[in-house]
């Protein structure tokens, strides 16, 4: 990771790391399907990476790994230095769609959250309508989820994964089917939330503007190769990426890697 | 977005205030249907085209009704009748929501299990009397038994569908929270086959109702409404037939209309599954 070197913040220690992590699927005629080969991240404590790629390259199956839900894989994951085994709360994963429980209230399904995470009755009320604030869902604690907007839905979704103060959040796509207004106010407001948390968070894409705007570094899978292309630090500062020349340049350079197909 | 979303919420009371009226519209309705239908019966009635022995006057089923509730004849077989069908229904749901849960937990049990269910659920309940008498005899038992056969099916394969329909993605939403064991299923699992299971439970209930009557005619034991049916037949005495018949359609209406309906209706609103259907 040559490029943080260069950088002026004092050097911070590497807080999820995939060393040579290789995924294959068996299939029905047990041949091999390889989705992953080799592939080695690390990322810093408090950074936001997201990894950007088209649909089959492999990156949601990446965050199935990092959060647990698959645990046969090759390669080495490792959290805080400790092997990632099965499913925890400290790694929690967003969904792109909502995956909030429509027999509950936006502030049950918080609520739920903290019951889950063994929080004492007495301070989960208090604490479910805390995270429902920084959401700016304060409002509509008491709705339904089908009752709420798909923007609104996240928002829940993300108090939610937040409630349980996870060391990393796996965010799968969790703004692919929502409107580009929505869309750009989700992302200040993420943003905001991170500066205040500094949460470490992985984002999967498929949208080159999205991954840009967001990461700290944007990591380019390709399907063709089973894993990363490439990598692209953006050391611009994120309130100023909106309109910012070089990050044009950055996002055409993208592009073209994206769809070159080599 | 958020003027949109208490515009929505606007709609949604408004239609409730309008499902309000269908109700009302709904009731009055029923009211009229009710006087049409007694009127065209007092009509044949008096038109004598049926002797009269066959058909009654509403009048004259409306006394025998006074008069069965007075001697307290329908009060009893009521009450008999209602006590064996939540007692077959409790039954049934214990047994269908644990043979249902063994189904999920054993997948080949399940599998097979479910294919013998969706038969047995078809089987008609009328033909399980005979095997009752002959095994259990003539008495509670053995219309308990044929309550339960009839109905236990249904809950046990809404139980199975119920649980292994429930979206995976729900499952891992939880299991990520730190969800698993009887957390995960009381907390999780139970609540998303719910609307499954409720349906389960009206199919049963009206399954249990249909089977309890024909088998209070058929296993004879003295009390109860299709016991109250039989006498009538047997001293042909049109008017207590058709007064406890009656009492049956009620019985059964209410049940369905003001119990499960209202259950229903409560859960569909609470997941939005009413508002999908209309977008």
């Amino acid at each position: 990771m040559m490029q943080f070197k260069n950088q002026s913040s004092p050097p911070q220690k590497v807080f999820l790391s995939l060393k040579n992590v290789s995924k294959k699927y068996i299939q029905r005629n047990s041949e091999s399907n390889t989705v992953l080969e080799n592939i080695n991240i690390q990322i810093l404590d408090g950074e936001i990476v997201t990894i950007l790629g088209k649909s089959g390259c492999g990156k949601s199956t990446l965050l199935n790994l990092i959060a647990g839900f698959e645990n046969s894989f090759g390669g080495e994951i490792l959290l805080n230095g400790k092997p990632v085994k099965d499913i925890s709360p400290e790694r929690i994963m967003m969904f792109q769609e909502s995956a909030l429980f429509p027999w509950l209230t936006a502030f049950q399904n918080v609520d739920f959250a903290l019951k889950m995470a063994k929080v004492p009755k007495n301070q989960r009320e208090k604490q479910a309508k805390h995270y429902l604030k920084i959401v700016g869902l304060s409002d509509y604690s008491n709705s339904y989820i089908h009752q709420l907007s798909g923007g609104m839905k996240q928002r829940v979704s993300l108090a939610r994964a937040l409630s349980l103060n996870p060391k990393i959040l796996l965010m799968d796509e969790p703004f692919a089917a929502l409107d580009i207004t929505i869309k750009k106010t989700l992302y200040k407001e993420l943003l905001n939330l991170h500066k205040k948390t500094r949460k470490t968070i992985l984002f999967v894409t498929h949208n080159i503007n999205e991954a840009v705007l967001l990461g700290d570094r944007v990591i380019v899978m390709s399907p063709r190769i089973y894993g990363i292309k490439k990598e692209y630090p953006i050391d611009i500062p994120k309130d100023q990426r909106d309109d910012d020349l070089s990050i044009k340049n950055i996002i055409n350079q993208i592009t073209a890697d994206l769809y070159d197909n080599a | 977005m958020e003027t949109q979303i208490k515009s929505n919420s606007k709609k949604v009371s408004l239609s409730n205030k309008i499902v309000n009226k269908i109700i009302n519209k709904d009731t009055l309705s029923l009211v009229i249907f009710i006087s049409v239908f007694l009127a065209v019966w007092q009509l044949v009635y008096m038109s004598e085209v049926l002797p009269k022995l066959s058909l009654p006057s509403p009048i004259a089923v409306g006394q025998t009704i006074t008069e069965l509730v007075l001697d307290f004849t329908l009060v009893k077989g009521t009450a008999f009748t209602l006590w064996r069908l939540f007692l077959g229904f409790l039954i049934s749901l214990a047994l269908g929501l644990i043979i249902g849960l063994l189904m999920i937990k054993f997948q080949q049990f399940g599998k097979t299990m479910s294919s013998f269910a969706v038969g047995l659920q078809s089987f008609p309940s009328i033909a399980w009397i005979p095997f009752a008498i002959l095994l259990i005899g003539f008495n509670d038992s053995g219309i308990l038994f044929v309550v339960v056969m009839s109905c236990v099916f249904s809950v046990m394969l809404s139980t199975y569908t119920g649980l292994r329909n429930v979206p995976p993605i729900y499952i891992r939403a939880a299991r990520n929270m730190g969800a698993k064991g009887f957390t995960l299923f009381r907390y999780v699992l139970i609540p998303a086959a719910t609307p499954t299971l409720i349906m389960g439970m009206r199919q049963a209930w009206s399954f249990a109702w249909h089977a309890l009557i024909g088998a209070e005619m058929l296993i004879t034991t003295l009390v109860g409404l299709g016991y109250i049916l039989s006498v009538g037949r047997e001293f042909s005495n049109m008017s207590q037939i058709i007064a406890t018949m009656i009492v049956i359609f009620t019985i059964g209406l209410i049940f369905d209309r003001v119990v499960f309906i209202k259950i229903e209706e409560k859960i569909r609103d609470r997941w939005g599954l009413d508002q999908q259907k209309i977008d």
